[in-house]
């Protein structure tokens, strides 16, 4: 056992595995950080469309943007022979390189999202005593960004642990990762062991580092410590600001238009995506039925859960939020093979056999993401409003339902977006405990991938994003329909 | 010398400040009192170059600083601010939050340490050098502004209710403090409040602003008479 854990072959999947996650995470904040500085704290224009453009890329699952720049870098694509022509002879990008720009383009988001949160929640206050002394640059770099760095850092943190956990990507690039070695071992060599083993220095790290980032966070939120104003300074980038334009929109292009633009091209005639959208109805409606009730129950979940952690002590909170944490620093690969060993047994093959197993995946492997969503929701609400409304209601449903839920709206819709899209998109649990007979879109995507049908992967992969496209979008328009006037600004 | 000249602010549709004119001299203290919301802490935001105006023009000894069309850099006004929250950087020690202040004096390393641990000594906070705004009392919070506020020798200083929340002793030793700092470093002063005990004590001159504008200004034997309830009219008005 202790020879397996310490072997070569174990210290080069760790030293491959770190390699690619860090590399992955480098990236994301080249592109996030500068991103959300951009379109948060300067008079950059089109600032309100670029503000929401970035969060389109988390449509795009990892392993999408991974068949996508596969063919662009690896595979002789045209970025590939533009290089060959530009350098005079055959250039060829390394999957690794590849795999990580694949990562990062699809998680750099993540650390958009957190430190635009973050700039958000920064007293205006701070900021302006800064430039009462120092330049735009210098309080930029001296206040703004000190004050946001436990967002950007915690958003790192998240990037580098869904690096470490992904199979798609590491799996088309055939890079020999812990995640893609656990799946060979349990589902091609039906070693469990070997693939526990293999899983124990990987599972030690994740829980580390969530433990880190718990702690790191714990304290350090800067957030609302004075009581001033909360309207956003913006720095002026002078005659830079249209020529600064060239920096999201090049992110985008990588991003978002490049991908959709590859795939169509792969795609070819419409009369494909046309074949492949009527033959994939019954996957279509199946992801959409097992996203949809997952995410209903990790938004009930998370709400509740979410209240306890904002009653309990803070010692108890600790504890609570890193156990919330922990499940998605699981590898959703050997998440599936613990559901398979839980599951399977005489008694529970009723379950077993169902797509309540796959229900159960999701939520096990994406509430922590529901939960932070309504934590931070919760954390806004007055808690005078709430007591007040136990003193008037005869019942803790009535107050709940009729208080603290229309209070926390727009978190709890927001735990549900990313409940829904992140099981929509998802193949690692899927792929080892979907029921038999039964598909989703990510699945077919990545077997028709196997037997090279780049034309019906290109265009499962634009019906993929077009239903979620379509689906976020209408859930915008319902959510700004339905906003009561004392959320609107 | 501050001079402000019929100037005015709009926030969409509320009008903050309405062609407000005043003037402060060097070592002197104005006192601007009014009820919240009538325009004081926009007014101050306006002299320090954190707002533009839509008319009328701020000077600082004769300079033109801010205008519908001009505005100096915040930076480049010698003046200071204490903000009614007091603003402390909280991701700063006491000795940080002092010393990001002076890169404005141009000062080498070791006098910029000099100033620095000389103005904490002023302000009774050499104690406290590395400890945080959060790890201080709340009494120690409003020294550090004071000292953050005068460590770079400005030539104006704006105060926006920065004792509101302060016991009557500690207000008294920081109203003290303030005074003390006005006879040495011989600076313009415009101390924003809502308490005409506190104005009474401080100012040279007063203005009382309600609804945006200026509705009665007078000199320190004009403020000796002033009473609460004339102080009330001025509101009702």
């Amino acid at each position: 056992m202790q020879g397996l854990i310490l072997s070569p072959r174990q210290l080069d999947l760790l030293k491959t595995s770190m390699l690619l996650a860090a590399t992955a995470t480098c990236l994301s904040l080249a592109f996030g950080l500068p991103y959300a500085l951009l379109v948060e704290r300067t008079d950059l224009p089109g600032r309100s469309l670029l503000n929401l453009a970035y969060l389109v890329p988390l449509l795009i699952p990892p392993y999408m943007q991974a068949i996508v720049w596969d063919s662009l870098l690896v595979k002789g694509g045209w970025i590939t022979e533009f290089l060959t022509f530009f350098i005079g002879r055959p250039c060829e990008v390394s999957p690794f390189w590849a795999a990580s720009l694949s990562l990062s383009l699809a998680y750099y988001p993540f650390i958009t999202l957190l430190t635009i949160s973050g700039l958000r929640g920064i007293d205006s206050s701070y900021e302006e005593a800064g430039t009462l002394y120092r330049g735009t640059w210098s309080s930029l770099s001296r206040i703004t960004i000190p004050l946001a760095a436990p967002h950007i850092i915690s958003g790192a943190v998240f990037v580098f642990i869904f690096s470490i956990i992904d199979f798609g990507v590491p799996d088309i690039f055939r890079l020999r990762v812990y995640p893609v070695e656990i799946f060979i071992q349990f589902s091609g060599l039906y070693d469990e062991k070997a693939a526990a083993v293999l899983a124990f220095p990987l599972l030690l790290l994740m829980a580390g580092l969530v433990l880190i980032q718990v702690l790191y966070m714990k304290g350090r939120s800067y957030v609302g410590l004075g009581n001033g104003q909360h309207r956003s300074r913006l720095f002026s980038l002078g005659w830079t600001r249209f020529p600064a334009i060239a920096f999201p929109v090049f992110v985008l292009c990588l991003s978002v238009f490049g991908p959709v633009l590859s795939l169509v091209q792969t795609t070819g005639t419409l009369t494909v995506l046309r074949d492949v959208m009527i033959s994939s109805w019954s996957e279509i409606a199946y992801s959409f039925a097992i996203a949809f009730a997952g995410a209903l129950i990790m938004t009930v979940f998370a709400f509740f859960m979410a209240s306890i952690m904002e009653r309990s002590s803070p010692r108890y909170r600790s504890v609570l939020e890193y156990m919330t944490q922990l499940p998605f620093a699981i590898p959703a690969i050997l998440l599936g093979v613990a559901l398979i060993k839980l599951w399977n047994h005489p008694v529970t093959t009723w379950l077993y056999g169902s797509s309540c197993m796959v229900i159960i995946g999701y939520v096990a492997h994406f509430v922590p993401f529901s939960i932070r969503a309504a934590l931070s929701s919760l954390k806004q609400v007055n808690p005078h409003l709430e007591e007040f409304g136990h003193l008037v209601s005869h019942t803790w449903f009535r107050s709940t339902f009729r208080i603290l839920m229309p209070l926390t709206r727009t978190g709890l819709l927001t735990a549900f977006f990313i409940g829904f899209i992140l099981s929509f998109g998802d193949l690692g649990i899927t792929l080892l405990i979907i029921p038999p007979g039964m598909s989703t879109i990510p699945i077919k995507i990545y077997n028709f991938m196997h037997y090279g049908a780049e034309a019906r992967v290109a265009a499962l992969s634009l019906t993929l994003l077009g239903i979620q496209l379509v689906l976020v979008t209408g859930l915008l328009a319902l959510y700004h329909k339905t906003t009561p006037s004392y959320e609107r600004p | 010398m501050i001079l402000c000249n019929d100037i005015s602010k709009q926030f969409g549709t509320i009008q903050a400040v309405k062609g407000v004119s005043l003037s402060v001299a060097k070592g002197e203290i104005l006192a601007i009192l009014g009820p919240s919301g009538c325009g004081k802490t926009t007014l101050l935001r306006l002299i320090a170059g954190l707002e533009r105006p839509d008319a009328g023009t701020v000077k600082l000894d004769g300079r033109l600083v801010s205008s519908r069309n001009e505005m100096a850099p915040p930076a480049s006004r010698r003046l200071s601010l204490i903000f009614q929250d007091l603003a402390l950087w909280p991701h700063m020690t006491v000795t940080e939050n002092v010393a990001f202040t002076l890169s404005r004096n141009r000062l080498s390393r070791s006098r910029k340490a000099e100033r620095v641990k000389e103005v904490l000594q002023h302000v009774h906070l050499s104690n406290h050098l590395k400890r945080y705004p959060h790890q201080l009392s709340g009494g120690e919070r409003q020294r550090l502004a004071i000292a953050r506020a005068i460590a770079p020798n400005p030539l104006y200083l704006l105060m926006d209710e920065p004792f509101n929340c302060l016991d009557m002793f500690l207000k008294q030793e920081m109203m003290d403090m303030t005074m003390a700092f006005r006879n040495e470093y011989q600076m313009a002063i415009i101390y924003v409040s809502h308490d005409l005990e506190e104005a009474r004590y401080l100012a040279d001159k007063l203005v009382v602003m309600n609804h945006g504008e200026v509705v009665w200004s007078g000199s320190r034997a004009d403020i000796t008479g002033l009473t609460i309830g004339d102080f009330i009219d001025f509101f009702r008005r």
